[in-house]
């Protein structure tokens, strides 16, 4: 069974297909196509699953595809472990992506230059942080750096003193990443604030597939939210999507 | 040849060597095959290390020239140029973010010109002041160009590639890209080698270790890593260059090691790698060709043994039953007889040894034959020799020509010399035959003696033949006759046959029975002489016997006697025929001396004087003189010179003692006195029988032998008829000299009694008239001075002859003396005749009562 699509849900997905224990089914990890990708391999019949991490279009809901959302996951701003600050506020944030901040000393941490760690416009993470924190029209400053995959992301926050930068909270706690996660305006990022509310940068993660799907497809799918896989994915740090 | 080796069989003699060196040759092979695979194998093993080092080292060396390349892209981005020289560490910060993810490396830095941190992003984790390179060793940094080096960074060993940047104020800032060599990257840049690979840095510390493929065990990585003792071996600078043997965990392992150093490295950064190949795979491959070699070679030995054994037994096996038969034959087995399937030289061999079997059996067969012939020949000619009596004789040679022939039928034909008809004289039937003469008129015989040629007869193969029997005398089917042929033409003939129709006689056969037909023709021309010779004697004898009679009338008869009784006693004493003859004619003769002696004497009544009696004595010497000069077949001489002799030695004319006397003289002395004893003498009665055997046994042992007494006297008292005058033979059974003495003493008996009555004149005249009547008669016979002389030689009495003489004669004095005084004179005549002349007078009717 083919999987691929977005990096950000792709590890939720191995994190199930990994417990699945109905059917001998063999699940193929192809290499991260984001979420667009994943809708279109899935349509082409390229995929039998294409995972999502955002919305669907309106384009894309015409296709006539069938989604099921999994687990809601958290958007993480995070730094590297040597800068030594809990939170920030969303308009921190944004000064500092827009280029007001250059050290975070002048942020109450540590003499360290930052260094902005940043993704493409479309991507869904982008696309989050836009959405809840630095709103749609404010201009990233240069000296940031756009990675194109979300490891990308991850190791350059976990390797490079002084970095910034934000990512999937469900990875991030599956995976023990060793970074800073940043509270956000003093609401930390964490399941129970998901699940509360309380933490709004959330993302939807869900499956797309065709509508003629075979009987293996449609069990997974049916495993996949059921209150074990639930259970499953709260536990490892994502939230579960009811 | 001495004692071999391998047994004294052909075929062990093949097959034992030849198994010795196949089991050699197998060995050496395997030997050397083995040992040559396990340097094959060692060799690849080392080239496989050689190549494994040097696949690595390119790999290594391809990612340098990588994160060179990619280097220089970065470090030659006209943003990070800008960046670096306004001093934006934040820019410069990011991009190396963006640079080490893109260029997938470990780490991203940029040192100012004192080799401090300016900017690093990665796995080093460095921080910005710190000098991973070495602030005092500015070696690395001097240098304008961009270059790979290896360095340990911080706690990790680094391939880092630097490149210089342009900082503000013309600063000397270096950029530096690092691969951290672990484990992972040596994994990477070994993969597919299928061995042990470890890195060591400049002093020999291993850095990283991997196990690539299936190369070995955790065991091998901790020897790599901890540096086992072989490994610094093969680091050492002298061991570099060799490949080294590594035992771990039950493993065997080849370790070979080279220094690696970039050569576009101004610096020398050096390092050294390690590989550990395992030799799992060549044992295994060397083991299984070893065992496949091995088994090969002894399915290949068993093989060509078992080849080879089938060989030598193709040979050995005809050859030993060629042997085999070959000694049967030398033993005389003929039907020794080998037959090999197929064609080869062997079944030809076999073929001429047959033909050569069947040649020898031939041969000897014929051999055998002739050989046989040859002894049948040779033993027929000894009997041939040996006996004188004609039937015995063909009997024994018939015998043995049909042992010769093996056939049952033969028989031998013999003209009658009398009648001139043939007679069958040997005859062996077997009831398949008759001998009559119409039989003998139609035998093969008949044919043969009157064509004098040999017949063959074989009947033809064809059945219809084979019932009609060729010679009706022998009934056979098959026969075979030839002539016997002698110098006065063919006397008979000699037929063999057979009742088997089958029977072939050859020329061969024609010319063996031609030789025994000699044989016999010869031995019954012998027996035939040897008969008339033996004739002859008897008449000879007889003829000097009538003499001696005439000599001495009182005495006729004696002889006849005496030899009766030399014969009885000869008989007891189990004398052997030819003796008993011999002892016959000497007791006929023994007086015959007496014709030497004076008549004075002879006849002289009473007692002799000394000189009388002395020349009495000389008798027995003048008897044996006078028979010396006659050559009989038997010894008579010395037994008439010695039959005076005493058992004592008293006896005349030698004085002999005993066994010095001829046994036969002994017997003729004992027969002579006795029948000198019981005769009457003109002078004397004689004495009884039991007077004269009293006196025999007086004088038995001092003038008789006792023995020869004893024999007598036995004989006498068993068969006292002995002595009784025997049966005058009847006439025909007389000889004609016997006939005509007889007749002669009759005459001149009659002639002498004539005479004494009539005196002299008349009986002149009546002898001159019978004289001219014989003569008008043709009668052989002629009277003078008183007595009658016969003029027929001696041949062809004949007694009607005799009678007609007689009867003339008779007539002759009747005519002038009376019929009473012819019957007168002629009892007178008979009264002085010996009895046994008495009785075949009386036998011949010569007597006037028969006219």
């Amino acid at each position: 069974m083919r999987v691929s699509g977005s990096g950000t849900c792709l590890p939720l997905l191995e994190i199930l297909t990994k417990e699945y224990g109905n059917d001998r089914v063999d699940f193929v990890y192809l290499p991260g196509l984001h979420s667009g990708g994943g809708i279109k391999g899935v349509a082409n019949g390229d995929l039998e699953i294409g995972a999502v991490s955002r919305e669907l279009t309106d384009e894309e809901k015409a296709l006539g595809l069938d989604y099921t959302l999994i687990s809601n996951d958290g958007l993480v701003v995070a730094v590297h472990p040597s800068v030594t600050i809990d939170g920030l506020t969303t308009q921190q944030v944004k000064d500092i992506y827009s280029g007001k901040y250059s050290n975070w000393a002048q942020l109450g941490g540590p003499d360290i230059p930052i260094t902005i760690l940043d993704r493409n416009e479309d991507e869904s993470a982008k696309i989050i942080l836009r959405k809840y924190v630095l709103g749609a029209d404010l201009k990233i400053t240069p000296k940031a750096v756009n990675l194109y995959y979300e490891p990308d992301m991850i190791e350059g926050l976990q390797s490079t003193v002084g970095a910034i930068g934000y990512f999937s909270l469900g990875y991030g706690l599956s995976q023990d990443v060793p970074v800073r996660y940043l509270a956000l305006d003093g609401v930390e990022a964490s399941v129970e604030n998901i699940k509360s509310g309380k933490y709004k940068i959330v993302r939807p993660l869900g499956i797309v597939t065709r509508s003629d799907v075979s009987a293996e497809v449609r069990r997974f799918l049916q495993w996949a939210t059921s209150d074990e896989a639930l259970a499953l994915i709260e536990s490892q740090g994502y939230a579960a999507a009811r | 040849m001495a004692n071999n080796l391998f047994g004294k069989h052909l075929h062990n003699q093949i097959v034992y060597p030849l198994l010795a060196s196949l089991v050699m040759v197998g060995v050496i092979a395997v030997v050397v095959a083995v040992s040559m695979i396990g340097q094959v194998i060692e060799r690849w093993i080392d080239a496989n290390a050689e190549s494994t080092i040097v696949n690595v080292e390119s790999r290594l060396n391809e990612s340098s020239d990588d994160i060179e390349r990619a280097l220089k892209l970065v470090a030659e981005d006209r943003r990070f140029e800008q960046a670096v020289n306004a001093g934006d560490v934040q820019t410069i910060s990011a991009m190396l973010v963006g640079m080490n993810q893109s260029l997938e490396t470990d780490n991203v830095m940029l040192l100012d010109d004192s080799g401090a941190v300016i900017a690093s992003t990665g796995r080093l984790g460095l921080r910005v002041g710190d000098h991973p390179l070495g602030a005092g060793d500015r070696d690395w940094v001097t240098i304008s160009m961009s270059h790979p080096i290896l360095a340990g960074v911080g706690k990790f060993y680094t391939l880092t590639a630097l490149h210089p940047v342009k900082g503000p104020n013309d600063g000397a800032y270096t950029l530096a890209v690092s691969r951290v060599i672990d484990d992972s990257f040596v994994a990477q840049i070994s993969q597919g080698a299928d061995a042990g690979v470890c890195i060591l840095d400049a002093v020999k510390r291993p850095v990283a270790v991997a196990i690539s493929g299936n190369a070995g065990s955790t065991e091998l990585a901790d020897a790599l890593r901890e540096s086992d003792e072989v490994v610094l071996s093969a680091l050492d600078e002298r061991g570099i260059e060799k490949t080294w043997p590594l035992r771990v965990g039950g493993s065997q392992y080849r370790v070979k090691a080279k220094q690696i150093r970039f050569g576009n490295d101004p610096t020398r950064s050096t390092a050294y790698l390690a590989v550990a190949l395992p030799t799992t795979v060549a044992d295994d491959a060397r083991r299984t060709t070893t065992t496949l070699i091995t088994v090969w070679s002894i399915v290949a030995v068993v093989f060509l043994v078992g080849l080879n054994w089938y060989i030598a037994r193709r040979v050995s096996e005809p050859l030993g039953r060629l042997s085999e038969s070959v000694s049967k034959v030398a033993d005389g087995d003929f039907s020794a007889k080998v037959s090999f399937s197929g064609a080869n030289e062997i079944t030809q061999l076999a073929d001429d040894f047959n033909v050569m079997t069947d040649s020898l059996r031939e041969r000897t067969e014929s051999l055998t034959k002739k050989v046989l012939e040859l002894a049948t020949l040779y033993e027929m000619s000894r009997s041939l020799g040996s006996t004188l009596d004609l039937d015995m004789l063909l009997e024994s040679v018939l015998d043995s020509a049909m042992r010769i022939f093996d056939v049952e039928l033969g028989y031998v034909t013999l003209r009658n010399h009398e009648t001139g008809a043939l007679e069958v004289r040997s005859y062996h039937g077997a009831g398949m035959g008759r001998t009559d003469d119409a039989a003998m008129r139609a035998s093969m015989a008949e044919w043969v003696i009157k064509e004098s040629r040999p017949l063959i007869f074989n009947p033809p193969h064809d059945e219809a033949g084979s019932t009609g029997r060729v010679d009706p005398v022998s009934g056979a089917l098959a026969a075979l006759c030839v002539p016997l042929v002698s110098a006065e033409g063919t006397i008979g003939a000699i037929t063999v046959g057979s009742t088997n129709a089958s029977t072939r006689f050859t020329s061969d056969d024609v010319r063996l029975l031609a030789t025994i037909a000699n044989h016999v023709t010869i031995a019954v021309g012998n027996i035939d002489l040897f008969s008339s010779l033996q004739e002859a004697y008897l008449a000879t004898v007889r003829a000097l016997a009538a003499a001696v009679d005439a000599k001495d009338p009182y005495t006729r008869g004696h002889s006849d006697k005496v030899a009766q009784y030399a014969l009885i006693i000869g008989q007891r004493l189990d004398l052997s025929p030819e003796q008993l003859t011999a002892l016959e004619m000497a007791a006929y003769l023994h007086d015959i001396g007496k014709i030497g002696v004076a008549e004075e004497i002879l006849l002289k009544p009473g007692k002799l004087s000394d000189e009388e009696m002395g020349q009495m004595r000389h008798h027995p010497l003048i008897g044996a003189n006078i028979l010396k000069p006659i050559a009989f077949p038997w010894p008579i001489a010395p037994v008439v010179r010695h039959h005076h002799e005493h058992y004592d030695g008293a006896g005349y004319p030698a004085g002999l003692k005993a066994e010095e006397i001829p046994l036969l003289a002994r017997v003729l002395t004992v027969a002579d006195a006795f029948e000198a004893m019981i005769a009457d003498r003109p002078y004397r009665r004689g004495r009884s029988i039991e007077e004269a055997i009293l006196e025999l046994r007086r004088c038995s042992g001092t003038q008789f032998d006792p023995r020869v007494v004893d024999a007598f006297i036995r004989a006498l008292e068993e068969c006292p008829e002995a002595l009784q005058p025997a049966e005058a033979s009847p006439a025909s059974d007389l000889g004609p000299e016997e006939t005509r003495a007889v007749f002669v003493a009759l005459c001149d008996g009659m002639f002498a009694s004539f005479r004494k009555l009539g005196g002299p004149r008349l009986a002149a005249n009546l002898e001159q008239e019978i004289n001219a009547r014989f003569a008008a008669d043709g009668l052989p016979y002629s009277l003078s001075a008183g007595h009658l002389v016969a003029d027929d030689d001696g041949r062809d009495v004949r007694v009607d002859d005799l009678r007609a003489a007689m009867k003339a004669i008779c007539a002759f004095i009747e005519q002038t003396s009376g019929v009473s005084l012819v019957a007168q004179f002629y009892s007178e005549a008979l009264e002085i005749l010996p009895e046994r002349m008495r009785k075949s007078a009386e036998a011949l009717g010569l007597g006037p009562l028969e006219s």
